[in-house]
């Protein structure tokens, strides 16, 4: 047996560390390339952590993370090779790439105030047991939408994160790493240009989750839907386009819908 | 005990020693048992090994799981990086203590498993995008954890992670992420096939022939029955059911030739290897082609048939690696 047997595994061990930690200390090497303050509704506390003490949160989307209606040329800028025989471009499981994500508050809104516009027109009517009832209904849907609602959507995809944070840099954007998947959403004889197949593509972050780091982890403890504790979080992008949470402030509870 | 056996057969069949010489082989017997373990309590020890390493190592990830939430993120990581480096140097002692390397081997598992640990954790308190390099790292610690202290289920266990990363790697060229990376067929099986020929091929000590064989040959079986069943996870640019049609002849081809190998050279776990893969070809095979039309009785009886087949086979396959022919 060789004098210190443990060397090359004890080695092993330290150069595996160095790497990641090596990464995460280039990304705060510098002042975050991007932030973004997001709130419960977008990112929630993943349910189901079992004897697990640490917090984490999930992305949670207002519309699904697809960009739609593009064309094989498109996603030839994004290293998709597409063929109209091919459902999923021949890559099934997607890629790696990039995607842009923002809050979209207004669409948001809209969904508000058309439930409070119905809502407020229904007060109007003769208090009878189907008013009542849908009145109730709309109370449920208007503090759904109010509460629990996201408001984040996916508005680009690429794949490069430099080229993409210097398009959005308007402080309402971030950058995140994404499995990208593009599928085919029409072929070519349903759409007005007859040669022309059109694509969806599909984007999920990686990794799916953010950890909370201990300080801030009451803020979002126990808030999974049961509680009507609200908080906002503080998302960031370093120098190595690592996503991380900078801050989580708990907030006072929206105002209840009228009864 | 065997060796008595051959007394008794000797004495059955008129062969009688002197008293003498009986009493010298006894004596001579009795030194050979007393040095070396008894064959059931070593099983009975490495299973218990086994089953200890595996409980302890999920003793340690629901231990850290629990309480990591109240730590902060530098205790979190001077913990995770502590842990498997205390676990060497406790194999490193135990090892030393005691030669049979039962308690060795459940300290070096453990450390394995608190690497795994500390590489996934690590990931998730930074926000790291998962990567199939971890598998490398994983693979070089249990192998060369294995082979510094010659404990065989730390080398095993980094034989299999070492696999898992080789074929990812096609994937991850690709750039597809975890998991689809391991998504392709021909990977996995042309990863096994490397593996299963490396001990012909580079110079690995003997005592780990085995460990190679066994992951390459799983692996490579594992890969052409993906193959066989489902087309779309090749990477040829044919038709789903020629992809198909095609993996089931090359994995007969290659059931039968690994079978052909462990006889020749008196290898169990190849022999009976390759034939297990051959059996669970042919039942998927027959059950894919006739469960629809035979009647359910006809069908059983069918693979009743086989099975009896099979177990004729496997007789004639053990008493060839016994004959080495």
């Amino acid at each position: 047996m060789a004098r210190a047997p443990w060397a090359l595994p004890v080695a092993i061990v330290l150069g595996a560390t160095l790497v990641p930690l090596a990464k995460v200390g280039v990304d705060r090497s510098a002042e975050p390339r991007m932030t973004l303050t997001l709130t419960h509704r977008e990112l929630m506390q993943r349910w189901g952590r079992n004897e697990n003490s640490g917090e984490v949160l999930t992305w949670s989307w207002g519309m699904v993370p697809e960009l739609d209606s593009l064309t094989a040329a498109d996603l030839e800028d994004l290293g998709f090779h597409c063929r109209d025989q091919e459902y999923d471009c021949g890559i099934r499981s997607g890629r790696s790439g990039w995607i842009v994500v923002t809050l979209d508050t207004v669409t948001w809104q809209r969904g508000v105030d058309s439930l409070r516009t119905i809502f407020d027109s229904l007060l109007a009517l003769p208090p009878d047991t189907v008013t009542r009832a849908r009145l109730r209904e709309l109370t449920w849907q208007l503090e759904q939408q109010v509460r629990q609602t996201s408001r984040l959507r996916a508005v680009a995809v690429g794949d490069d994160p430099a080229a993409l944070a210097t398009r959005y840099a308007d402080g309402a954007h971030l950058v995140l790493a994404a499995r990208l998947r593009p599928y085919r959403s029409r072929w070519s004889g349903d759409t007005r240009d007859p040669e022309a197949s059109l694509y969806r593509i599909h984007a999920d972050p990686t990794p799916a989750t953010l950890y909370v780091p201990n300080e801030y982890a009451a803020e979002v403890r126990d808030t999974g839907g049961y509680r009507d504790r609200s908080f906002a979080v503080t998302v960031s992008v370093g120098r190595g386009w690592l996503p991380r949470v900078d801050r989580v402030e708990g907030l006072e509870p929206e105002p209840r819908a009228p009864e | 005990m065997a060796f008595k056996a051959e007394l008794l057969q000797l004495a059955e069949e008129g062969i009688v020693l002197d008293e003498g010489t009986l009493d010298r082989i006894r004596a001579h017997h009795g030194a050979l048992l007393a040095d070396a373990p008894d064959e059931r309590l070593s099983l009975g020890m490495r299973l218990a090994s086994f089953v200890g390493a595996v409980a302890l190592s999920a003793a340690v990830f629901f231990l850290f799981y629990r309480f990591w939430g109240a730590l902060a993120v530098t205790s979190q990581v001077a913990i995770l990086v502590t842990a498997p480096l205390l676990l060497v140097a406790v194999t490193h002692a135990l090892h030393r203590r005691e030669k049979t390397g039962y308690f060795a081997t459940l300290a070096a598992l453990t450390a394995v498993a608190a690497f795994v640990l500390e590489l996934g954790a690590l990931g998730t308190i930074f926000n790291l995008p998962p990567t199939p390099h971890a598998f490398l790292a994983w693979g070089l610690f249990g192998i060369l954890l294995g082979r510094a202290y010659d404990l065989r289920l730390p080398h095993f266990a980094g034989m299999v992670a070492l696999g898992l990363w080789v074929t990812a790697l096609p994937g991850e060229l690709r750039g597809e992420p975890l998991p689809d990376v391991w998504g392709r067929g021909e990977a996995l099986a042309l990863a096994g096939l490397a593996f299963l020929l490396t001990p012909r091929l580079a110079g690995v000590r003997a005592r780990w022939h085995d460990d190679h064989r066994i992951v390459g040959m799983v692996g490579l079986f594992v890969g052409l029955f993906v193959l066989s069943v489902h087309g779309r996870a090749s990477w040829l640019p044919v038709d789903h059911d020629l992809i198909e049609g095609l993996y089931q002849v090359v994995g007969f081809g290659a059931g039968v030739a690994v079978t052909a190998w462990g006889v020749r050279e008196r290898r169990g776990h190849l022999a009976n290897g390759g034939m297990i893969f051959l059996t669970l070809l042919c039942l998927f095979k027959a059950a894919d082609w006739w469960w629809e039309w035979l009647p359910r009785w006809a069908f059983f009886l069918l693979i009743a048939a086989f099975a009896i087949g099979v177990m004729v086979a496997l007789q004639r396959v053990r008493r060839a690696v016994s004959e080495g022919r």
